[in-house]
């Protein structure tokens, strides 16, 4: 695959950001509006821990690592046109590489989150490798079926306690910093760190050359081909960094909880993101994490009314599938739209 | 032996319990490109709706004749009113219809557990079997009679369903949809009620299913994605749209699912699984499927 | 050597021959139109030819390169790009979106997933020179879904273009368009670079003669005749073919 750092030797790719004459202002109002939403949201997520209490700031570490895992689920959803039900296995693939690395084998946890970066990246690349072939409904069945296969090896292993799972999880050491992450405020900056590394690396991707290509398969992979792109590695990649960030989420959620067990690995999962995503926006980059932020408030919210939330859940879902297309993250752009008063161009931006 | 055909039959029930799901489930995916995960859904009403009637009547009987109807009906509301409006607005895209029938198996799993354990206080529940199917025959070994019973049903529907679609008016205009929806639209048949029907002929199937299951299994919260999961795999192993790969594919689905428990327990959760991926991999189209029409 | 060249290609489809020992060659920089009436094969012909369809027997060969049975997208990297007869766009994408794709095929970085794509203003400068070309300039930042029919297939030429082909494959490329628009096409269409090298299946005589200097003419998967406008406008068995099958046309049919 012929990525390569070193752009200056093709005359097509020569050049630099001021050369790009009349046209592309679509991408520079893109990315001038990414660093708006970017710096707000992370300005309100560093001083929330100063404002709330210890429970929501638990809460709120939940929402980030949900948020890493339904951006991830995203790439393939809203940008590439793919929907995948076997996300949580990835999930839980990296919960149990840390979990089994850091806590039966004793290795730093560092080391084993970037364990189960790396390994999740390698298992849902060969996943996707596979997969990729089929589209539409086919996809959707074979990454269930490989869900459900990684569920039901969790299931059965015995050294990690089968059904039960394991506990007693530690969490990453910063103790070189003075800081100890077993104090739930400290955990969440380093939750925070995690997120933003994550959500950088993510809109590299989807900016790129690769991203737009994905987008691309997404509106018509058949003019693609015809076109000469080779759809193939392209989708299977993107799989891969898809289940990458959901092995990043999880083992953050194995350090958040101090335990895993084959549950986190369940299609509901799956399908819990892909509700997150619905809600928030597919058609935009932080939609989905504010599909998880709504999520996770809201389940909290109605679980002290009644365990039935998922019926409040799947009814708001039907109606954003059926009538509002943009979910949480259109509704506010357009209301910001019309609260500064631009000239409308489109509302979304879209990916 | 007597071991063996223990099992034949147990997996040749179970086959034919995810038939009665599948076969709705295909058609109407063949016909209308919905893939109906709310089909899950279909089959918790009917078993809940069993199990109601069969509370204030005492008979199995008429629960199973009465049951189905709700499911058949909430799924012709559902189809006439809600879905094809839709895809005529444009949401034609099957995975919209997929992602939106899913969050109805969500909804009403919620609503279900709302209404049967936080109100009611119920969990498991099931429906008595009737009176003279609820103990053994004698055939070799000594095998619970509803159990066959479940598999006389299972063979009944898939040759009512087969009658049908052959040798019907209607099952040709089903059949020419099948093959080329345009068609179907061109004959000037009234499509919408065409689809809204199979829609919810598979919706009470579901149902009828439901019910039965509730006698055997339990009624319970879980149960309609447990069935849904195997049911998805036979229709895709048989081919979207195909009434013979979906027969085929309940019995792979049934008896695999059902010999690996008895023979390869390690197996037993991941043999059905292993035969999908494999199949996906090597012929994505399905046994039976259509082989995509152009490029 | 001849740019593209077409061997003894044969296509059936179970009875139905619907190619029969086709040939043909180009010239660098010819202009070529395939005609025939509807079911003659030219659309069996073009998939064949951009890897759509693998032919039954014969060869193919860009500048002396094999690319008989290979991919689309390896045809299309061998320097052959084709257009659509129905329109096969990006409806979600811009006229510059949808114009930088087609170029960044062709460009080394285009697998390049960690760099910002908005860094590599050459991508950005070819697909604003085709729009240019196209006379699609004005609507460069639109959405593809609010463009007329006219500047669809106008479009849709242009993505073939940015491919930077050597042999440009145009399926009826006036199909549906207006007297206006198909003018506007006729203009484009003559005034492509001279290297590149065209191939046109078309139903609208004003276009195949306003821009080409060699016609084939294709019926019931033969070639009936070959020549220059004139002598296909003069040649008895394609006025036949076109005012109504002849007896002896069917028979030859049959017989295939």
């Amino acid at each position: 695959m012929e990525n390569t750092d070193d752009d200056s030797w093709h005359p097509l790719v020569e050049g630099d950001e001021s050369r790009h004459d009349p046209m592309d202002r679509a991408a520079a109002r893109d990315q001038r509006r990414f660093l708006t939403i970017a710096l707000i949201g992370l300005a309100v997520l560093i001083a929330l821990p100063f404002v709330v209490g210890d429970y929501y700031v638990s809460l709120f570490s939940e929402i980030l690592i949900f948020g890493i895992l339904v951006s991830g689920v995203n790439l393939l959803l809203g940008y590439t046109g793919l929907v995948s039900l076997g996300h949580a296995s990835f999930m839980g693939l990296g919960a149990y590489v840390t979990a089994i690395a850091a806590s039966l084998l004793g290795y730093p946890v560092w080391l084993s989150m970037l364990a189960s970066i790396l390994i999740s990246l390698l298992i849902a690349y060969g996943v996707g490798l596979l997969s990729v072939r089929t589209k539409g409904v086919q996809f959707l069945l074979i990454t269930l079926a490989f869900g459900q296969m990684f569920h039901a090896i969790a299931e059965k292993t015995r050294f990690t306690g089968g059904d039960d799972g394991m506990t007693n999880i530690p969490r990453i050491d910063l103790g070189f910093i003075g800081l100890d992450a077993d104090q739930d405020r400290v955990f969440y900056f380093f939750v925070l760190v995690c997120f933003v590394v994550a959500m950088l690396i993510l809109r590299r991707v989807v900016e790129s050359p690769f991203g737009r290509v994905l987008v691309g398969i997404r509106e018509n992979e058949k003019r693609m081909l015809a076109m000469g792109y080779t759809t193939f590695p392209y989708k299977a990649l993107a799989f891969g960094i898809s289940g990458m960030l959901a092995g990043l989420a999880g083992s953050l959620w194995v350090q958040h909880g101090f335990f895993v067990n084959p549950h986190i690995m369940t299609w509901e999962l799956s399908g819990e993101a892909l509700l997150m995503v619905i809600i928030g926006g597919s058609q935009s980059f932080f939609g989905p994490v504010l599909g998880a932020a709504f999520y996770v408030l809201a389940k909290d919210l109605l679980s002290e009314i009644t365990e039935a939330y998922l019926m409040f859940f799947g009814l708001i879902f039907v109606l954003v599938v059926a009538f509002f297309q943009g979910g949480l993250a259109g509704f506010a752009s357009r209301f910001a739209e019309r609260f500064l008063n631009r000239k409308s161009d489109g509302g979304e931006d879209k990916p | 032996m007597t071991f063996f055909l223990f099992n034949l039959l147990n997996g040749l029930q179970l086959s034919m319990l995810i038939f009665l799901m599948a076969i709705g489930l295909t058609v109407i995916f063949g016909l209308m490109d919905i893939l109906n995960l709310a089909h899950g859904a279909f089959y918790m009403a009917g078993a809940y709706f069993g199990y109601v009637v069969f509370q204030a009547t005492g008979s199995f009987w008429i629960a199973l004749a009465i049951a189905p109807l709700l499911p058949l009906v909430l799924g012709f509301l559902l189809q006439y009113f809600v879905l094809q409006p839709l895809i005529d607005r444009g949401r034609s895209a099957h995975l919209d219809m997929a992602l939106l029938t899913f969050g109805l198996l969500f909804f009403t799993i919620g609503l279900i557990d709302l209404v049967f354990f936080e109100t009611l206080g119920l969990t498991f529940m099931s429906i008595d079997k009737p009176a003279g199917l609820g103990s053994y025959v004698n055939i070799g070994t000594f095998y619970p009679s509803y159990r066959l019973f479940i598999i006389a049903v299972g063979l009944l529907v898939a040759l009512i369903v087969w009658l049908l679609l052959e040798r019907t008016v209607v099952g040709a205009v089903v059949r020419a949809g099948v093959d080329d929806r345009e068609m179907v639209r061109a004959m000037g048949v009234n499509v919408y009620v065409v689809f809204a029907s199979v829609f919810a002929l598979g919706c009470g199937l579901a149902g009828l299913a439901g019910v039965i299951a509730g006698a055997e299994l339990s009624i319970n919260i879980t149960m309609g994605v447990q069935i849904l999961i195997p049911t998805l795999v036979v229709v895709v192993l048989g081919g979207l749209g195909s009434v013979k790969g979906c027969f085929f594919g309940s019995l792979i689905v049934g008896m695999t699912e059902t010999l690996s428990q008895a023979y390869v327990p390690a197996l037993a959760l991941f043999a059905t699984y292993l035969i999908l991926a494999a199949m996906l991999v090597f012929r994505p189209q399905g046994f039976f499927g259509r082989t995509p029409k152009s490029v | 050597m001849s740019q593209l060249s077409v061997s003894d290609i044969s296509k059936s489809f179970g009875a139905l021959k619907v190619i029969d020992k086709f040939d043909l060659d180009l010239a660098v920089g010819e202009r070529h139109a395939v005609i025939g009436p509807n079911g003659a094969g030219k659309t069996t012909l073009f998939n064949m030819i951009s890897g759509w369809i693998p032919p039954d027997t014969g060869r193919i060969e860009v500048e002396g390169l094999d690319i008989t049975g290979r991919s689309p997208q390896a045809v299309t990297q061998a320097g052959l790009a084709r257009s659509f007869q129905k329109n096969t766009l990006f409806d979600g994408l811009t006229v510059a979106e949808s114009l930088r794709l087609a170029v960044q095929a062709h460009s080394p970085v285009r697998f390049n997933f960690l760099q910002p794509a908005r860094k590599f203003g050459g991508l950005q400068q070819r697909a604003h020179e085709i729009a240019r070309q196209m006379e699609l300039e004005t609507v460069f930042d639109r959405d593809v879904n609010t463009l007329s029919y006219g500047q669809k297939r106008q479009l849709e030429v242009g993505i073939a273009l940015a491919c930077s082909p050597k042999i440009l494959l145009l399926d009826e490329p006036a199909a549906g368009t207006s007297p206006a628009e198909r003018a506007t096409l006729v203009r484009l269409l003559t005034t492509l670079p001279d290297d590149v090298t065209l191939l046109l299946v078309e139903h609208d005589m004003d276009v195949v003669f306003g821009v080409c200097e060699r016609i084939t003419v294709l019926n019931y998967g033969r070639v009936v005749a070959s020549g220059t406008p004139d002598e296909i406008r003069r040649d008895p068995e394609v006025r036949a073919a076109y005012l109504g099958e002849s007896a002896g046309h069917a028979g030859e049919a049959g017989k295939a």
